[in-house]
């Protein structure tokens, strides 16, 4: 469980998870009136075995006889017997209740995650998303499948106690609540300290984890640095610290133990001293005085379920309005669906005084006019920080310019872009290219991946090798890249720096590939080395935002210009 | 330090359990822990049968003076029953927490051993090991003890009966034996079923982190609905998993609450005809149907123990075989010295020639060798080999050892490593500042600017944040590039006779790879480096062609 405060995520309020939880449960209202129904009936049946053992006592004292005794010993096996089924049949319709609504809420918010702009989605949100996705919906989980249940049967069980001791003698009852002021004291102790006490130590644990993890994962470094020692020093360190605030947090539940025992004994102490003067006054049974203190001994493990389960339901809660806020934070718009193949139609792009700038830095392009027509490809040349990718991510639409306008000449197109950034999702080599074209055949991912030279993701037999069993490097990660492009044949491709992190090793493949995909497409390339830029139909110079040259290869090495002293420089290195 | 020392003992589940439960001093708090939760569970027995006297003694007879007394005694049996337990529980989480750690330093210097171990473990695995299978085995201390309690709470609350009718005692122990043998029966489907909602729900969350972390790429090729498409099903496997499992929870529990209850009802019957016998008294009644009622709860608990001993012992099994693997690496020989020219700090054979035969490369003193290996499996191989991270047989590695050449199999791997650093490809950084990271965590010292020059590092300083900055868990904030120069800084500052970089340019842009070759060029120690770069090998002073039987070409 993560707990950022530096994020710029929302994080929803009590009331907006409340309804939130109210919408999903509204989905199935005639099962959760059914629960309801049933963990009310299951309480009440529980109340028969105390009832029933109460009766047998007056039967024993009033010499009933052994028909009746026996009848009441019937009657407490059924009644136990018949709650343990009732009880049963609820459970299992609450468990289905429970992770209905679970899966329906980590849906809902990973769908929400996926809506939302990629603007939105910088670094630092990225891992708090991730942590929300992962971590918070583990959390809502972990609540949902064990907290509700018992916390639903102990909430059960205690109003219907609390129904029977007043049935028997309202003064019973009130002698019972006596109790009351020691759990409430107690608790709001406990949850004062626990959040903080709490937090500390799922920190430390997640820090001498994280150790573990470093020691683990960095097995081969450690060796070849003779640093084994030092990784295992620093996990015994952390392990202490974390056993030093668990010890902090062992504290604060034995206090609230002091609190919740004292209930205990001055509900327990009160209602026999109740039970004392009612029947010295021949206001109810023997009977009746045993049935009232084993109804209220049996409450014992329900209030301590209960009470610990706040804590639970505390953290659950921050977790939910951590899960809530993505909601909210989504546009009410369908998941963008997978862009149709351009199938042969071709499509340009019209640049038109287009200019943006990042709200937070206020670095960006402007003034930029472009034209890259059907089927040929548009290269952006500049030192870092000069504004070409910017402008791609632009055209792409992840950001939106804000003056001017950017136009494909089908309005239906939408880019796809491939920057530098390097994903290899889990699964087989298939999986990770159906991601842009589900239904496309065996064949058809063969022929891809052929066509990109990744013929070492080809089985000789029957096509496409299923599992790798070392994990890819990244010129193989990105050849896959391509050849996904090439599957989900767009109109319009951008690459933005697509061979920056491709080893030396793999350079060469990777840029045939990328050959292969420019080959009659719409494309904006941008490329750190000039060779790969100097086969397009145009470049374009960029420098602090602007478009300062614009021309054929040929045309800008002629020209005294930015452009001639790049490639001058690259060439002489 | 005990990385460097073999197992002499091998490991048994009775030992690791032997150091969960007594090493350290833990015997000696445990038990007294184990007697304060026996304690606690006798006084919780305790108080349905001070119910049962105080009715009998006090409320039957309307004794207030019997009253006062009998609660008196309720109050003194309370302060026992949360002394006891608050004295345990701080106890045990002490027990609990050095007991974990020891098995998990354990696991995890043998997993990290020197001499490294026969059996490769991925990191996955690896990490299973030092922290379910350690988890588990070390909660052998709360078993002992809260089983403890709990069968001393039957055991006194079946003695207590033994006052009123030996059959009901002999039917309470009789109900325990059943309850444990039963419910190991049907927990076995629950058990099968919550592993399957584990591994279920660890996908999906998996799913989804994975999706996440490639937000941007997928957005890139707009197939965001797909990848929420796939995260659906993976959900809905996890929501069929998980009711599944919820459902056999809830059969379990109704299994030992009917239990339960015909265990009751068996007492109730039991002491109901005695008392209407007249051989008991109704104080005596309410006592047995007071401990009916608790005993009830006890042995539910007592019907998980066989499956809770199970788990502990299967994973205290996985433990001692990583525990007990063989080392890959033998003890140092006693070889004599090996022939090797003058000025040669290192020599080893690798690859091999059109004969099969290995080339044997002599490394000199302070030059920068290129090795150019045929592809990247020859190279990774080849640096683990150099940096003694696979099995060398003897003849294959020799370095020179205060003027002789010694053959690598006669030298302790630790020592061999402080003359000869090979760095791994794939580095893994360490999670702390960018100081630690380029000079690992055993040197306070600041990183030396010569060496930080060398790897171009400079400017990351800045865009960092600085030396003390953070750099993420395993360096996720980093670039791959800034990761890779951090790496060859760290190699450079490890004051290695040999320093074995494996393509240590191969993630940075061509500028920054020139500087690097000219630095590594002008730089006074030993350095190999193996590469397919043409930068780099063209700034070595001699370049070595890494043959490949299958892969024998004519490059270069």
């Amino acid at each position: 469980m993560a707990e950022q405060t530096d994020t710029t995520l929302p994080i929803a309020t009590g009331a907006q998870v409340r309804s939130v939880l109210r919408a999903l449960l509204r989905r199935h209202p005639g099962r959760t009136a059914a629960v309801a129904a049933l963990f009310l009936l299951a309480s009440a049946l529980g109340l028969v075995l105390p009832a029933c053992l109460g009766r047998i006592v007056d039967a024993v004292a009033a010499d009933a006889g052994f028909p009746t005794i026996a009848g009441w010993v019937g009657g407490a096996a059924l009644g136990a017997i018949s709650a343990a089924a009732v009880t049963l049949w609820g459970m299992r319709v609450l468990t289905a209740l429970v992770q209905d609504t679970l899966a329906s809420l980590r849906e809902d918010v990973f769908a929400s995650a996926m809506r939302l702009p990629v603007s939105t989605v910088d670094d630092g949100e990225s891992a708090d998303l991730l942590s929300r996705v992962t971590g918070d919906v583990d959390a809502a989980a972990e609540a949902g499948g064990n907290v509700v249940p018992t916390l639903l049967s102990a909430t059960f069980a205690i109003a219907v106690s609390l129904v029977a001791l007043t049935a028997l003698d309202p003064w019973l009852a009130l002698a019972g609540i006596a109790c009351v002021p020691f759990y409430v004291l107690g608790t709001r102790a406990f949850l004062r300290r626990s959040r903080v006490v709490f937090r500390e130590v799922r920190m430390r644990e997640a820090a001498r984890s994280q150790a573990v993890l470093d020691a683990v994962e960095g097995m081969e470094t450690l060796t070849a640095l003779n640093e084994q020692t030092h990784a295992l020093e620093l996990v015994q360190s952390r392990a202490e610290d974390s056993i030093r605030v668990q010890i902090e947090g062992v504290r604060l539940r034995n206090r609230l133990f002091r609190w919740i025992n004292g209930g205990e004994l001055v509900g327990l102490a009160a209602l026999l001293a109740t039970g004392f003067v009612l029947h010295a006054s021949g206001a109810i049974t023997i009977g009746m005085v045993t049935t009232a203190a084993l109804v209220f001994h049996r409450l014992f493990d329900p209030i301590g379920q209960l009470i610990f389960g706040l804590d639970d339901i505390q953290r659950a809660m921050i977790g939910l309005a951590r899960l809530v806020g993505v909601i909210r934070l989504a546009p009410d718009t369908a998941a963008p669906s997978v862009p149709p193949a351009h199938a042969g139609s071709r499509t340009g792009i019209w640049l038109d005084d287009v200019a943006f700038h990042y709200p937070t830095t206020g670095r960006g392009v402007s003034g930029v006019s472009l034209r890259v027509h059907p089927g040929t490809t548009a290269a952006l040349v500049g030192t870092s920080g000069s504004g070409k990718s910017t402008l791609a991510r632009v055209i792409a639409g992840h950001h939106p310019p804000t003056t001017g306008r950017v136009r494909l000449d089908d309005p239906e197109a939408v880019p796809y872009y491939i920057s530098q950034e390097l994903h290899h999702f889990r699964g087989t080599v298939a999986d990770n290219l159906r991601l842009v074209a589900p239904k496309a055949g065996s064949d058809q991912i063969d022929a891809a991946l052929r066509a990109v030279g990744a013929d070492w993701a080809v089985s000789a037999d029957d096509g496409v090798v299923q599992e790798l069993d070392t994990p890819l490097d990244e010129g193989r990660i990105q050849q896959l890249a391509v050849a996904r492009a090439l599957l989900a044949d767009p109109a319009v491709v951008i690459l933005d720096e697509a061979t920056a992190d491709v080893g030396l090793e793999h350079r060469g493949v990777v840029e045939a590939a990328i050959a292969r995909l420019r080959h009659d497409r719409t494309t904006v390339l941008i490329a750190h080395r000039l060779e790969q830029a100097s086969t397009a139909e145009q470049i374009v110079v960029f420098a602090e935002g602007r478009a300062t040259q614009q021309g054929t290869h040929k045309e800008l090495l002629d020209a005294d210009g930015p452009y001639r002293t790049f490639w001058r420089a690259q060439s002489s290195s | 330090m005990t990385t460097n020392r073999p197992a002499t003992t091998p490991a048994t589940p009775r030992r690791l359990f032997g150091i969960a439960l007594t090493a350290q001093g833990r015997g000696r708090a445990l038990a007294a822990a184990t007697a304060l939760l026996m304690l606690h569970s006798l006084t919780e027995a305790a108080i349905p049968v001070l119910i049962g006297v105080t009715i009998d003694r006090a409320v039957l007879p309307a004794d207030p003076a019997a009253l006062a007394l009998w609660l008196g005694v309720l109050v003194g049996v309370f302060l026992v029953l949360t002394i006891s337990y608050q004295a345990a529980s701080r106890l045990m989480v002490t027990i609990y927490g050095y007991g974990e750690q020891a098995l998990r330093q354990l696991a995890l210097s043998r997993i990290l051993r020197p001499r490294l171990s026969r059996r490769t473990l991925t990191a996955g695995e690896a990490l299973t090991y030092v922290t379910s299978d350690t988890y588990r085995v070390a909660g052998v201390a709360w078993s002992v003890a809260q089983q403890c309690a709990t069968l001393a709470a039957i055991a006194g609350a079946a003695l207590a009966m033994l006052v009123i009718s030996p059959v009901a005692t002999v039917v309470v122990f009789a109900a325990t034996a059943t309850m444990m043998l039963v419910m190991r029966a049907v927990s076995r489907p629950l058990e099968r079923r919550g592993h399957t909602e584990q591994e279920a729900a660890t996908e999906a969350g998996a799913v989804a982190a994975d999706f996440m972390s490639g937000f941007r790429v997928l957005v890139g090729m707009g197939a965001r609905g797909e990848a929420v498409r796939r995260y659906l099903a993976a959900s809905d496997t996890s929501r069929v998993a998980a009711t599944a499992a919820g459902r056999s929870l809830a059969d379990y529990e109704a299994a030992s609450a009917t239990l339960a209850a015909v265990t009751t009802t068996a007492l109730t019957g039991l002491s109901a005809w005695l008392a209407a016998d007249g051989q008991i008294s109704i104080g005596e009644l309410v006592t047995v149907l007071g401990l009916a009622q608790f005993v009830s709860g006890s042995l539910a608990y007592a019907g998980s123990f066989p499956s809770n001993w199970i788990h502990k012992f299967a994973s205290a099994k996985r433990l001692t075989e990583v525990i007990n693997t063989e080392d890959l690496l033998d003890e140092p020989g006693e070889g004599d010295a090996v022939g090797r020219p003058q000025g040669v700090v290192l020599s080893f054979r690798a690859g091999s020639d059109a004969d099969g035969d290995a080339q044997r490369v002599d490394v000199r003193h302070g030059e920068l060798l290129g090795v150019r290996p045929s592809d990247s499996d020859a190279a990774r191989e080849l640096s683990r080999l150099l940096g003694l991270r696979a099995n060398a047989s003897r003849g294959t590695v020799s370095v020179l050892v205060d003027g002789a050449h010694r053959d690598a199999r006669d030298l302790d791997p630790v020592d061999y490593r402080r003359r000869v650093v090979s760095m791994p490809h794939r580095l893994r950084i360490v999670s702390g500042t960018l100081s630690q990271a380029v000079r690992g965590r055993g040197s306070d010292a600041p990183p030396r600017p010569e060496l930080v020059d060398i790897a171009a590092l400079a400017d990351t300083v800045g865009q960092v944040g600085g030396w003390t900055a953070q750099v993420g868990e395993a360096g996720r904030r980093l670039s791959g590039g800034q990761r890779q120069r951090i790496g060859l800084a760290r190699g450079l500052h490890s004051d290695a006779d040999v320093l074995v970089l494996d393509e240590p340019t191969s993630a940075v842009d061509a500028v920054t790879e020139a500087h690097i070759a000219g630095a590594l060029a002008t730089r006074a120690g030993t350095t190999i480096v193996i590469t397919t770069s043409p930068v780099l090998l063209a700034a070595c002073d001699r370049v070595v062609e890494l043959q490949t039987q299958e892969a024998g070409d004519e490059r270069g």
